[in-house]
């Protein structure tokens, strides 16, 4: 009998509303799920703990990382790819060694805290943009890292509690890929090609038109001026408008000020009539480890223990720049959803909490295996709009520890490790 | 069994007075429970001279906005209040880990807890618990540790109900959707806040009077508060509905808080955050004070209850739902940075920074606005102390309010430095009052503790929970109530001199209304219609409530109110 309303956990979306089964131990999605759903759900019911590539138990093995871990004097804790409960755990076990906590997907994410503190904007979430949004305007990409987006929240089938909803969706940007299931009928109403490095420069012309500044220029890298003032006047006239973006898409220097520049006008927007804004992302458990590295340390990543307190450390403490300078020496990387998101390569010993087909070469020098959240174990996970945190279920139990479990033996083997 | 000896125990549920007495008791604890003087034979465990310590219950926060959604953002947008009051994490005495911990305004959740207890405080509630966040909330509540928590769930400005309401629904209908949030979000108490106002903000509109109608559902927030208090009444949730008011911070505002009040027609209500709900529109600056007109309309109506919100000066944050109001704030944020959300069909959140300046003579006269409110209400029973943390002030500031609260002198030197037109603008100076110990016992301890329907705590009864705080007493109230000698928690000594010595988890305290359970049949068609989350996810069990990091759910049964 497949589980149904299961929830989704490999992307920032949380679909909830997917049919799963069972076969040969694996979990297969039978409805409502996308590729990567599809791809993603089988994972291997069972997996061999190794230390130095020799199998072992895997409380051996937590025994063998407390003791790299005690050893090492700037140890990193970086992926915390899984669900909650292992993000509180490896906030409480860096906490003990000291570490540095960095999620795997921060150089993108960190475009959006940028700005938000500096300035703050005005976000909605997904139910929101279902029922209300009349003008969406996507900016530099499609949702394709959603996959279902579209689907789920913009389809012209939907239908609106408050009335008839005429949907005008809108894209500026370049080399926009459109996700596979982007609903038929939801056509995209104007398309503005602009290479996304120049989104910072557009938006600040769109502030200045909606300021009523006039311009000597009559187009912005080929892209003519009055193409900026029709789309202002659409995003004027809209009754409640969403500005979406995906913070990882907007992949060049100084991206922040693209962000900036696009909260900045939805803000001034709403001196009229309704606009808000909704960055994509929060993949492999990014939302919920901003949140829970926030709560618990006060600082979303990237952050670092010192002498037992927390440090917000966002611009030297990627785990890249962290490893390349040689500035860590111990790797504890999470990447419990995902067997392509991989350990970076470092100099100092590694220790890795994965699926059981986590590609790993060369072997690390501990590695256990772990219960994917959400196909093997139960848990929770924030969804990307940071509002609704859903239950994940188990619908392919697996005798496989939960990264909480594994964390919390680390911790608890620390004491023993540092005595020895 | 414990013996606390020595103790000078100020109890007001039980009319016990040892201070105004000169009298002094021993106190027995069991299991975790107060229990009776068990007669010389009995064999005593743990003997603890309290040396005539000022003995109370365990203080009860009802309105503090420590969870959920609101907050972390709140904990983002500022981070340089996290460079504040930093503590590295370490080994107790008494067993267990003491985790790290910073923040002033929004502490993290750890830190919370500890100087929760720090202070006394063994029970808080968070006010503003939207259901689609309530995962989260009690996320953030389970990683508090030390006190107990609840939560109040947030209606009245979501889709389901507004839907409802203006389609002419039973108020019965209404009566078991409210209880269905209650029962599954695991909250203690229903808030509405702004009535219709945040539902109305989404739909373009900036302001919403009391009597306007909202623009796509037709109908007033005095109909939403009205079908909510009686909802409420009808479920037999001890606590009333608990109202942030129509036009919050908005001169003038008196008029609309003395309506709602009126509008609950005898019926039990408590209006949350007063301070921010009675000004007025006298004078060259367009805003005064009407503290005597609100405290008045409290002190002549019974069923009215109340907590301050009073301001402090200083950097803090203000976390609300209240998005229409924090939108019109926002020209007065300070840093400059804020955000206001829309949230899920189910309401909204705003967070605005604010530095209250005592040279500013706005936020003077609203200083000056919750004393008077304080001073001027009679009941300390019908009254609670609160900053609204942090929109008034971080709680860590209570200390500091008992004793401008009990002490004169140092409340009018205070109001002597603050802008001078203020002392001209309210008759602060001429309220002589100065509360007594036993009153502020019972605002923070047995009345909370009656309002809220905790039978067990609040107040040192035999049978009741063993949360006891002993305080060395101090003519500098402010130093008192900063650092007790003993604090207790269930029996336990988690406190000792104003540090923690033992961890503790706390639990949740929760309402278990009875209600017709084919509500949900309607509600999840609603969700499978237009949410992107199936209703089933919405639903916490008690076993949901361990994971999310509380030791347990403590239920509290309802007693229906007769048709």
């Amino acid at each position: 009998m497949p589980a149904s309303s299961v929830t989704c956990p490999f992307c920032g979306l949380l679909c909830d509303d997917l049919v799963v089964g069972l076969r040969d131990g694996r979990a297969r999605v039978e409805a409502a799920g996308c590729a990567r759903a599809m791809a993603l759900f089988p994972a291997p019911p069972q997996g061999q703990a190794r230390i130095d590539g020799s199998p072992a138990t895997w409380p051996q093995a937590a025994r063998a990382a407390a003791t790299l871990l005690a050893q090492a004097r700037q140890p990193l804790i970086a992926g915390l790819g899984c669900d909650i409960a292992g993000q509180r755990a490896a906030v409480m076990l860096a906490e003990r060694v000291d570490a540095a906590l960095d999620p795997m997907d921060s150089t993108a994410q960190q475009r959006n805290p940028f700005p938000f503190q500096d300035s703050g904007w005005m976000p909605t979430t997904l139910s929101e943009l279902r029922n209300r949004a009349d003008v969406v305007v996507f900016a530099g990409t499609l949702g394709a890292g959603q996959p279902r987006l579209v689907e789920r929240c913009l389809a012209p089938t939907l239908s609106s509690p408050f009335g008839e909803l005429h949907r005008r969706i809108i894209a500026i940007g370049s080399a926009l890929l459109r996700p596979a299931a982007w609903p038929a009928g939801a056509d995209l109403a104007n398309i503005i090609d602009l290479p996304n490095l120049h989104l910072a420069e557009a938006f600040g012309l769109l502030r200045a038109r909606l300021a009523g500044q006039r311009l000597d220029a009559t187009a912005l890298h080929g892209v003519a001026l009055e193409r900026f003032d029709a789309l202002l006047e659409t995003m004027q006239s809209a009754r409640y408008g969403v500005l979406i973006w995906n913070a990882a898409e907007l992949d060049f220097p100084h991206a922040d000020l693209a962000v900036r520049a696009m909260a900045e006008l939805v803000r001034e927007l709403n001196t009229r009539t309704r606009w808000s804004v909704l960055p994509l992302g929060g993949g492999d458990g990014g939302t919920s480890a901003a949140q829970v590295c926030t709560w618990l340390a006060g600082y979303p990543p990237r952050l670092r223990f010192v002498n037992g307190m927390a440090q917000s450390d966002p611009l030297q403490r990627g785990a890249d720049t962290l490893l390349a300078a040689g500035e860590a020496d111990a790797l504890l990387w999470i990447s419990a959803f995902d067997p392509a998101r991989t350990p970076p390569p470092a100099r100092c010993p590694r220790i890795v909490l994965g699926r059981a087909d986590l590609r790993l070469d060369p072997a690390p020098d501990v590695f256990i295996p772990v219960a994917v959240p959400g196909v093997q174990a139960p848990g929770m996970l924030s969804r990307m709009d940071q509002v609704v945190t859903l239950p994940l279920m188990a619908p392919a139990p697996a005798d496989l520890p939960t990264v909480a479990e594994v964390l919390a033996r680390i911790t608890q083997e620390l004491g023993h490790a540092a005595a020895a | 069994m414990l013996r606390l000896r020595n103790a000078r125990v100020i109890d007001p549920a039980q009319g016990l007075d040892d201070v105004a007495a000169g009298t002094r008791r021993d106190l027995f604890v069991d299991a975790g429970r107060m229990a009776a003087d068990p007669g010389p034979q009995a064999a005593i465990d743990h003997d603890i001279d309290l040396a005539g310590a000022v003995v109370m219950a365990g203080a009860i926060d009802i309105h503090t906005h420590i969870g959920g959604g609101k907050v972390n953002i709140a904990r983002t947008l500022l981070g340089e209040d996290h460079l504040l009051n930093r503590h590295a994490g370490r080994l107790l005495e008494g067993g267990g880990w003491q985790h790290a911990g910073c923040g002033h305004a929004t502490p993290t959740t750890w830190a919370t807890g500890y100087r929760y207890a720090e202070m006394g405080y063994t029970t808080c509630f968070e006010p503003a618990m939207l259901p689609t966040n309530a995962r989260q909330t009690h996320l953030e509540l389970g990683d508090t540790p030390m006190v107990d928590k609840g939560a109040y769930a947030m209606l009245g400005n979501d889709d389901f109900f507004l839907h409802l309401l203006a389609g002419g629904a039973e108020p019965q209908t209404l009566a078991d959707y409210v209880g269905w949030t209650l029962d599954h979000t695991q909250a203690m108490a229903l808030k509405v806040v702004n009535p219709g106002g945040i539902s109305a903000f989404k739909f373009n509109a900036r302001a919403l009077d009391f009597d306007d109608l909202h623009p796509h559902y037709r109908v007033s927030p005095r109909q939403v508060l009205q079908a909510l208090v009686r909802a409420v009444h009808t479920l037999g949730v001890p606590h009333p509905l608990h109202v942030h008011a129509s036009n919050l911070g908005v001169p003038g505002n008196a008029d609309t808080t003395l309506a709602t009040m009126l509008a609950a027609e005898g019926l039990p209500i408590h209006i949350t955050h007063i301070q921010f709900h009675s000004y007025g529109t006298e004078g060259e600056r367009r805003f005064s004070s009407e503290a005597e007109r609100i405290a008045d309309a409290v002190n002549a109506q019974p069923n009215v209850s109340i907590d301050v919100g009073q301001i402090m000066f200083g950097q803090t944050i203000t976390a609300s739902g209240d998005t229409m109001a924090q939108y019109r704030n926002h020209r007065h944020a300070s840093p400059k940075s804020w955000m206001c959300m829309d949230i899920e069909c189910d309401a909204g959140c705003g967070v605005v920074p604010f530095h209250y300046r005592d040279q500013n003579f706005v936020n003077a006269l609203q200083w000056a606005i919750g004393l008077e409110l304080f001073l001027r209400v009679r009941d300390p029973w019908r009254i609670f102390l609160t900053t609204d943390h942090p929109n008034g002030a971080p709680f860590t500031s209570y200390p500091h309010l008992i004793r401008l609260l009990m002490d004169r002198d140092f409340r009018n030197r205070m109001l002597d430095a603050v802008h001078p037109d203020v002392a001209a603008h309210s008759q602060l100076r001429s309220l002589e009052r100065e509360y007594t110990l036993a009153e502020i016992a019972t605002m923070t301890r047995a009345a909370p503790a009656r309002s809220l329907g905790l039978a067990d705590r609040g107040h040192l009864t035999p049978g009741a929970a063993a949360d006891i705080v002993a305080y060395r007493d101090d003519p500098d109230r402010e130093a008192m109530f900063t650092r007790p000698s003993h604090v207790f928690k269930d029996g336990e000594l988690i406190v000792r001199d104003g540090a923690v010595v033992r961890a503790v988890q706390g639990a949740v305290h929760a309402v278990k209304p009875e209600y017709d359970h084919a509500i949900e049949q309607p509600l999840a068609a609603h969700f499978e219609r237009t949410m992107t989350l199936r209703l089933d996810h919405l639903k916490l069990s008690a076993d949901d409530l361990c994971a999310c990091g509380s030791s347990r759910l403590m239920a509290h049964a309802c007693r229906r109110a007769g048709p």
